[in-house]
């Protein structure tokens, strides 16, 4: 059995002298008593003697050696020192000189690039097709009103008119004939939206507003200008018909065609009922319904009337001789705002004639009913299509009567009497769609009833540019 | 300069004293051909190794830092060289070292050239037969374990420097060295006799 020991695995560093002092006699003292150490320090000694004999040492060729050593003086002589580095220039070298450093680098130069190209508007992704969803007439017809007058620049990149009406918004300008008030209108806020974009009014560019179709039109890309400024118009059409819809298309309390409060719960569709009803179809649920491509033209515009305090307030505002009275630097979203009626024209520095009924609430609540009546009666004559809750109107009722005006007071509850009625025996869900579907379920004659009505006693919101809509 | 350590000749060197490789050259010149002709066992090819050796130190240099030793690094860079070309399987043949240097038909053979003017013709002939036997086992040694025992017993670098050079513990250096110490002692076993009977 061998006994290996720890001085054992130092015979070869003993055999080859890199042992030091102590453990080199250490060794020799185990060397003495270890036969298997000195067997094999005798067997490594015969191989180093055999091997100096068997390897000896080799003059590299004289003949090549001059010449290879010329050839490395010369190839040391051309190296230049390198000039002293930085650790920071050493670090830039480096990443500048990396393959996966440099990708990075390009990454972030063209991911940049792109971004801010993004949030300047001039770079479009494309966009996935989406089915052709025309607005309803009723939309048309609300944005009829602020649309100027042609530009010309557009028509001469119309579309044929046997398209479809979708795509006959950018047709052209001027040739209102096969046209519906639809496409017109769409067309009048497409161009009115480029327009106020170009500043071509004003003769300014609206810098702070030029966004992507201005840039293409600024390039003479008309096509893609009128593309992106239709996509826009839907959308804003959208918004103000939302904004427009509640404070407009609530008929006044006494006016109503039905038992007077009750048409105040109508809801936003309620002005393009007629227009759909008149179509022989139900009115759209949603303001994104889509409307039939034959659909019928609006009921032609009366002539209008003369319009409330506040709303006239807003066309002297916004319409001037049928174009827009706004410097071309106007944004789109003041366009917006001001189409709002209520909330731009509300006396008394009151924002919405919501604030001002909140305010008789209030004064209502405190028992100061001569100020909480009054205010009750400016809202009934600044906005006479703003339609009060009957609940809402109890303070207003209450007020009356401490103020001693009986029989304002028992006409208010008589008024809202039928509504209450109503609302006790509906259930909520047939209340949900009486407030949609409601106007469309009225009989042709009614429909001819309310329609003679309307044009015996026009609208009291004025519809400027449908009384500019002949002269296009 | 010339009794300067070889760290800081090429320091020199790399601030640009070109004297200074020269003599870095001179040094080790022979040493680093002896060790890559018993690795290649080509003398053309070992020229060959040797010169891009030399160049990738002039190339090197300015990356040089005093981290090791200044022969380590040189026979690494020699050493790898020697692998790449191996691996290139150009020179697989076994060197002879009774081949005439260089191709040289004139030329000595190199075992001729091994002095030893004071033995005997008997123990010339016993030396020439224990050599050619020597030499013999020391080709049919494994790579790893030839390029230790060359730079163990030719280039007389210590175990731990071998380590470096080859890049692995030197517990394994030692355990290569062992393994080709016991076949190069198998091999020289029936010579014994006859080198202890030499006069």
């Amino acid at each position: 059995m061998k006994v290996v020991t720890d001085e054992c695995e130092r015979l070869l560093e003993f055999a080859y002298d890199e042992l030091a002092g102590d453990a080199a006699e250490r060794f020799r003292a185990h060397l003495a008593g270890c036969a298997k150490c000195q067997s094999e320090l005798d067997g490594i000694r015969r191989v180093r003697g055999a091997a100096k004999a068997a390897l000896p040492a080799i003059e590299p060729p004289e003949a090549s050696s001059g010449a290879l050593h010329a050839q490395l003086l010369h190839a040391a002589a051309q190296r230049r020192p390198a000039p002293p580095r930085g650790k920071l220039l050493a670090f830039a070298r480096k990443v500048s000189q990396h393959p996966a450093y440099a990708a990075a680098a390009m990454f972030l130069l063209v991911g940049g690039a792109v971004g801010i190209e993004w949030s300047r508007g001039q770079l479009f992704m494309a966009e996935p097709a989406q089915p052709k969803v025309a607005s309803s007439p009723s939309a048309a017809a609300e944005a009829a009103p602020i649309v100027p007058a042609p530009v010309e620049g557009f028509a001469q990149n119309g579309t044929p008119g046997d398209q479809p009406a979708s795509a006959q918004i950018g047709g052209r300008a001027g040739a209102p004939s096969g046209e519906t008030d639809l496409e017109l209108a769409k067309k009048g806020a497409v161009e009115q939206q480029t327009r106020l974009y170009l500043g071509t009014k004003s003769g300014e560019r609206p810098m702070e507003v030029r966004s992507a179709p201005a840039h293409h039109a600024a390039s003479g890309h008309f096509e893609k200008a009128k593309d992106k400024a239709n996509a826009n118009a839907s959308n804003a059409l959208a918004d103000d018909r939302q904004q427009l819809a509640a404070p407009v298309t609530r008929a006044p309390r006494r006016e109503s065609a039905s038992d007077g409060l009750v048409g105040g719960d109508i809801g936003w569709n309620a002005q393009s009922a007629p227009a759909a009803t008149g179509a022989g179809g139900s009115a759209p649920s949603s303001p994104y319904a889509t409307a039939p491509a034959a659909a019928p033209a609006p009921p032609p515009a009366p002539a209008a009337e003369p319009a409330p305090a506040a709303d006239r307030e807003l066309q002297t505002a916004t319409v001037s001789d049928g174009k827009l009275a706004r410097g071309g630097g106007e944004t789109l979203k003041n366009e917006r705002s001001a189409v709002a009626v209520p909330k731009a024209a509300a006396p008394r520095g009151s924002s919405t004639p919501e604030a001002l009924r909140k305010r008789a609430d209030e004064l209502a609540n405190a028992n100061r009913c001569e100020e909480a009546v009054k205010l009750f009666e400016e809202l009934e004559r600044s906005y006479p299509r703003f339609r009060i809750a009957p609940r809402d109107r109890l303070p207003y009722v209450r007020c009356l009567r401490t103020t001693g005006r009986q029989a304002d007071a028992l006409d208010e509850l008589n008024a809202a009497e039928p509504e209450r009625a109503r609302k006790r025996q509906a259930a909520p869900q047939k209340a949900h769609e009486a407030h949609t579907v409601a106007p469309a379920k009225s009989s042709p004659a009614e429909e001819q009833a309310t329609a003679k009505k309307k044009s015996a006693k026009p609208e009291a919101k004025p519809e400027p540019a449908k009384a500019d809509a002949p002269s296009r | 300069m010339r009794d300067d350590s070889d760290e800081s000749l090429m320091f020199r060197y790399r601030d640009g004293d070109v004297r200074a490789f020269e003599l870095l050259v001179t040094r080790h010149r022979k040493a680093v051909y002896n060790f890559i002709v018993r690795f290649v066992r080509d003398a053309a090819q070992a020229e060959d190794v040797l010169q891009e050796t030399f160049l990738r130190v002039i190339k090197s240099a300015d990356a040089y830092e005093k981290q090791a030793k200044f022969t380590t690094w040189l026979y690494t860079i020699a050493r790898n060289l020697c692998v790449d070309a191996a691996r290139r399987g150009k020179h697989r043949r076994a060197a002879s070292l009774d081949a005439p240097v260089n191709n040289d038909p004139e030329a000595p053979a190199l075992i001729e050239r091994i002095a030893d003017a004071g033995a005997g013709v008997d123990r010339q002939a016993i030396g020439r037969q224990m050599a050619l036997r020597m030499q013999e086992a020391i080709a049919q040694l494994p790579d790893e374990q030839r390029e230790i025992f060359i730079l163990r017993e030719v280039n007389d670098l210590q175990f731990n420097e071998i380590a470096d050079i080859v890049g692995c513990p030197e517990n394994t250096v030692k355990s290569r060295m062992r393994y080709a110490l016991e076949k190069l002692r198998e091999a020289l076993e029936e010579y014994r006799d006859l080198a202890q009977a030499a006069p």
